[in-house]
């Protein structure tokens, strides 16, 4: 299995909020030669099992992807929408994107420029007064082959970017998938049952992960997450957040969760003693299925680390190549000395 | 109790990293119980060495952890950024001291030309008394967190210092432990204590314990906002444990609000009751509340001023009326 082939294909498949099952089945078909057992959930979270030996870890990796859903019709067959997931108002005008399974190409209508007065260029549209054209005539015509309820993906398709990046859309969180799916084929501990949870709903409060927390009762739980790098000229740390290239951010703190001091320092450690580029995410802000997962039953230790990705909740992302493997050995580092009893949760 | 504070006050604790306060705690309150452990995310449980599962235990819950200062960045200029930890006010931190568990010592300070109005925290930094990152080394990282500074002080019949938000809880709880160790009844219901973690933020910990537990009542005890500062409530110091009836987080049921209410009445402890603003307020109780099949959850408030600050103020005859308060919870016949 070929990490880049899994991203791209995972990066270009669309799975919004509650309805995952394209990405769902890409990591069914890719993983079940390699596990001991697989499945999904009551709530569509895909879990997979290697090992039984008696210390439960778990990694987690969310399916979902920020987007849009149709929510309306103007009477000249042009969509209104909302959002499903936090996205800026910036990054929607004149977006390329697909609508529902049949992926419709549309487009997010920007007033054209002749028509704006100057003060008019300088200020956000906001999401409301943002149409999508998929060339429909009329209203009719619209809802018919985009009834309400129907998902708006972003239309960016993954390619290469120079060097070690790559660029392509939903890294938040394909990229951590595609980490968990290596952690996966590596996996070989005697005294571990590892657990890949692949899951739902993240981006509308980290719902999946409640439910496969509570059904699996892990010993320790990592989050693995895509986060925010700002690592671009004008904005300095920490506003940064992360920096591309400097390996996977441990979270210290977001608005869910205090990650277990125990377990981050352990990861730090294990980073060091090995030579792996890592950095602390700086913002304290925003969530991760960490928060959903240690606070399960009679609680979990856990913690989120996460690949740096440019302009993450946006039609288009960049991240590297190092960083996700980087992450990939770190994981693999905390679960062998899980496994060698050189840290007991 | 006051030597309890004042002990407590001193212990670093910011949420996240309370296991001094916890081993503090153990210390204080391991005499008065049969057993004392940690669970997995760090909450201190103290009380009967076993209990029957059917016995649906009291659950007395205080959280362990102040606010604090997480380092996010060490500048080029030595100046540490950070982000607040629960409730500290943003307005209240320039110029207070801090300190981190490696033993740092710092000023919070305010980069130059910041308006008072627009004081945030991502205007400020703690000072330490360096110049440039590299005098920082060994000093502080990014990582790190400090937490406010000084000296429990009696100032008439008030107690002031730094995380009287939640060591007066902590100190209550202590006290009703040493209190009916002192005075055994075999047919009293069983009491946990537990000493919760990240409360300060959210109720975390709480919710966890009460899982573990099986609680059949869960009554949370936390400092609460007084009037007379800054703060516009109907609370006040000096006038009694606040039962907290409603905020944004949760609704008292009516048999809390009896049970204690009769408690008060046969205690002959004067109560306030606490409604606060639509949309405002959390409590440990809720996050007891919705354990399992469900817990009866109660706040019981003790009034404070100058929350957030390295100078909370608490009234002693608030804290001991609250012991007394819970006393006759536990043991409604005198």
């Amino acid at each position: 299995m070929n990490p880049v082939h899994l991203l791209e294909e995972l990066s270009n498949a669309c799975g919004l909020p509650g309805d995952e099952g394209e990405v769902r089945a890409i990591l069914r078909r890719a993983l079940t030669p390699h596990v001991d057992e697989i499945f999904t959930d009551s709530i569509g979270n895909l879990i997979c099992r290697k090992g039984s030996g008696p210390v439960r870890l778990m990694l987690d990796a969310h399916m979902d992807e920020v987007g849009l859903v149709v929510a309306g019709y103007d009477a000249g067959g042009l969509l209104r929408f909302k959002e499903s997931g936090g996205i800026d108002a910036r990054v929607l005008p004149g977006r390329a994107v697909l609508v529902g399974r049949a992926k419709l190409p549309g487009v997010i209508g920007l007033e054209a420029v002749h028509l704006t007065d100057e003060d008019d260029r300088g200020r956000v549209v906001p999401a409301h007064r943002l149409r999508i054209d998929i060339g429909a005539r009329s209203r009719e015509e619209a809802e018919a082959v985009a009834p309400p309820g129907t998902p708006v993906y972003f239309a960016t398709r993954f390619s290469p970017a120079g060097g070690r990046l790559v660029r392509g859309k939903a890294f938040d969180d394909r990229i951590g998938c595609v980490a968990l799916a290596e952690a996966l084929l590596d996996a070989d501990y005697a005294n571990l049952t590892l657990l890949a949870a692949f899951t739902v709903q993240e981006e509308i409060g980290l719902r999946g992960a409640q439910v496969a927390a509570y059904n699996l009762e892990p010993h320790l739980a990592l989050a693995i997450d895509g986060t925010t790098a700002g690592d671009v000229p004008g904005i300095e740390p920490p506003q940064t957040c992360s920096h591309i290239g400097q390996g996977p951010a441990i979270s210290l703190m977001d608005g869910t969760i205090i990650t277990h001091e125990r377990v981050r320092d352990h990861l730090v450690a294990l980073a060091e003693r090995h030579g792996i580029p890592h950095q602390f995410r700086r913002l304290t802000t925003a969530g991760t299925d960490a928060g959903a997962i240690f606070l399960q039953r009679a609680g979990v230790p856990a913690c989120t680390f996460s690949v740096p990705c440019r302009y993450i909740h946006s039609p288009a992302s960049l991240a590297s190549l190092d960083d996700l493997e980087h992450t990939v050995r770190l994981i693999g580092l905390m679960a062998r000395s899980l496994d060698e009893g050189e840290f007991r949760p | 109790m006051n030597e309890t504070l004042r002990r407590l006050t001193a212990v670093y604790g910011p949420s996240g990293r309370e296991s001094a306060v916890a081993a503090a705690v153990s210390e204080l309150i391991g005499p008065y119980v049969e057993a004392v452990r940690s669970d997995a995310l760090g909450n201190l449980i103290a009380g009967p060495a076993a209990i029957a599962p059917e016995a649906r235990p009291l659950m007395l819950s205080a959280h362990l952890d102040q606010g604090g200062l997480v380092v996010t960045e060490v500048g080029q200029d030595g100046r540490l950024r950070f982000s607040v930890i629960g409730g500290l006010s943003a307005v209240g931190l320039p110029s207070l001291r801090v300190a981190s568990a490696r033993g740092a010592n710092g000023v919070v300070g305010v980069d130059e030309g910041v308006d008072a109005k627009d004081l945030a925290p991502s205007k400020m930094f703690i000072d330490l008394g360096v110049a440039g990152r590299e005098a920082t080394a060994g000093l502080a990282d990014i990582g790190d967190v400090f937490c406010l500074t000084g000296e429990l002080a009696e100032v008439g019949e008030t107690l002031v210092g730094p995380a009287l938000d939640n060591r007066a809880g902590c100190a209550v709880l202590i006290e009703v432990a040493r209190r009916l160790a002192a005075e055994p009844h075999s047919d009293r219901q069983a009491v946990q204590f537990v000493f919760s973690v990240q409360g300060a933020v959210a109720p975390r910990g709480v919710r966890t314990a009460a899982y573990a537990l099986e609680p059949g009542w869960a009554l949370a005890v936390d400092v609460t906002a007084a009037g007379g500062s800054r703060n516009r409530s109907p609370v006040e110091l000096g006038k009694g444990p606040a039962i907290r009836v409603k905020d944004a987080s949760y609704v008292a049921p009516g048999p809390v609000r009896q049970r204690l209410e009769a408690a008060a009445r046969k205690a002959e402890v004067v109560t306030q009751t606490e409604v606060l603003p639509p949309g405002e307020g959390q409590n440990e109780a809720a996050g007891a509340e919705l354990a399992r099949a469900g817990v009866l959850a109660g706040m019981v408030g003790l009034p404070a001023r100058h929350l957030g600050t390295a100078s909370e103020m608490v009234h002693r005859s608030d804290l001991d009326a609250a012991v007394r308060l819970l006393l006759a919870v536990i043991d409604p016949v005198a």
